[in-house]
Parts: C-alpha cells; structure tokens; sequence
C-alpha cells in the first residue's frame, strides 16, 4: 500500500483549487501578516481547525491544543483526545509541515496515510495547509486547515488484490503516484 | 446590592474569563470554542448553563494565553493550578 507525503506549491491554494476554506486562511493570514483577531469568517472555520502549540518536537508534530468538532480527526477518530495518540510513525511522516509553519513557513502538502496510522484505520489522501498565527500581543498557535480528499478504503482501492484492474489503471486519487503528477515546488517565503 | 443584581459563581466565572480573554487579545479562542460547542459565536446569547460549559472548556487556552503574558490566576478559579495551563 502507498504512503506518502508530497508538498505543493502554495499558488494551488490561491487559485482555489484547494477549496475555498483554505484559499480564505491563507488570504486572510497574509492580508493580516499572519496576526489572529476575532473574525466571523475564521470562527465559522474553526470547527475544520486543528491547532497546535509553536513547538520544533524533533520527528514528531506539535502538542495539539483544539481540535474542531468537524476535523477529519474528529470524524475518523471519534475516541481520540489528541493528535498525539495517533502512531508515531505517522506523526514522524507528517511533522515536516508543522516545522515549517513553526518557523513561520507556510506549508500546503497531500499526504496518503496507507496504513500508518494503525490497524483497522482508514486509508486516506489528504491535503494539509498549515499556518502559524499569533495574536497581536504575539501569542502563537499553528493552525491545520486539513481536507479530506479521498477515503480509500471505503472507494476499495486500498486492497489491490480486491481491485486490482482499478487500482492498477484508473485515474483515482489513490493511485500510486498521483501526488507525483502535481506541480511541486518550494514553497515561497511569506514573512509574518 | 440586592439579591436579583448578585451573580452567581458560574456567571463571575465566565465573565471574569471573559475580561481576561478580552484584556489579552485573544477573545478568538472564545469564539472558537463557542462555534464548536453550539454552532454559532453568540456568546451573550447563551444561557448561564451554556457559559459555564464554555468557560470550562476554553479556559485551559486562554489562561495558557494569559499567563504567558504574566497573567496569574486568582482563587476564584478554585482548584486550578497555574502550572496546568503552561503547556
């Protein structure tokens, strides 16, 4: 089974192709220079937010602090408290984004979770933008906007030997390689 | 004072995280935990019941905020200890 966690260029975001939740965070935190105020719009966002404290943990992702009632880590993980249960192969695989948004770098990637996030877990392509927002007396938080892109094990493709005619030729997002079709590039600097 | 303008323990302890979230910037977090609990960010429109459940849940955030701005809680807080809102 494919995992993977790819980077992509930012601009995707900007045009909207990431959806409109993210094209709207990432607007609103350049237009902002990355300072959190009461806003109605983030508000009505948060329920999709996950955030976390600014920390560099070495291979691993930042304590997490809130995590919005309609996360994917809310709808997945209905038992789990924090980020931090999940396994620590996953959160080694994805704690590059959090790093880069710690050092104030903002980050927009997909990833494919295969079977790193356990036994029995689902298998899913997601796309993460990560940003780091502080108020403007300069208290930080990063803030994952993530989206479900697709859900592999309910589409079937994450078993081959079931489908393998399916998952070796059609175009779907959980076939190995798509993320390598994406345009990839280094993020460009946003200094908050 | 008479005995209708008294508050009662939960409503003080809301307005006082309130006061704090406000004086500290970051009434966001409030408004977060009001969208995730109920839906919508009308703070003062919910019930007493509701702003306690609120204040419960948003005040670890908030206090973490405040007291990394010298902030330290007061005993109206009862049992909370400073130290469990460092993170």
């Amino acid at each position: 089974m494919d995992t993977f966690v790819e980077p992509l260029p930012l601009s995707r975001v900007e045009t909207g192709e990431a959806g409109e939740e993210a094209r709207f965070m990432l607007r609103f935190w350049k237009e902002n220079n990355g300072i959190i105020t009461r806003d109605k719009s983030m508000t009505w966002l948060s329920r999709q937010l996950m955030m976390f404290l600014p920390e560099f943990v070495q291979d691993d992702v930042p304590p997490s602090t809130f995590i919005g009632k309609d996360t994917t880590f809310r709808r997945y993980f209905p038992n789990r408290e924090a980020a931090a249960e999940l396994p620590k192969s996953y959160r080694s695989k994805v704690a590059r984004g959090y790093h880069a948004a710690v050092a104030k770098e903002p980050w927009y990637d997909i990833q494919r979770t295969g079977a790193l996030m356990g036994p029995g877990t689902p298998d899913l392509v997601l796309e993460r933008l990560i940003l780091n927002f502080r108020t403007p007396a300069g208290f930080e938080r990063v803030f994952c906007l993530m989206r479900l892109v697709e859900d592999c094990t309910r589409s079937g493709l994450s078993d081959p030997e079931r489908h393998p005619v399916r998952f070796r030729q059609e175009t779907g997002h959980c076939r190995s390689g798509w993320a390598h079709r994406m345009p990839s590039a280094p993020h460009s600097h946003v200094a908050v | 004072m008479t005995d209708e303008s008294e508050f009662t323990g939960e409503q003080l302890k809301f307005l006082e995280l309130f006061h704090i979230a406000a004086q500290y910037d970051c009434l966001y977090i409030l408004d977060f935990y009001c969208m995730d609990e109920f839906d919508h960010d009308r703070i003062l429109n919910l019930t007493d019941e509701e702003r306690a459940l609120l204040a419960d849940r948003a005040q670890r955030e908030i206090f973490a905020h405040a007291i990394e701005h010298g902030f330290r809680p007061t005993s109206s807080f009862g049992e909370v200890k400073a130290s469990g809102y460092l993170c």
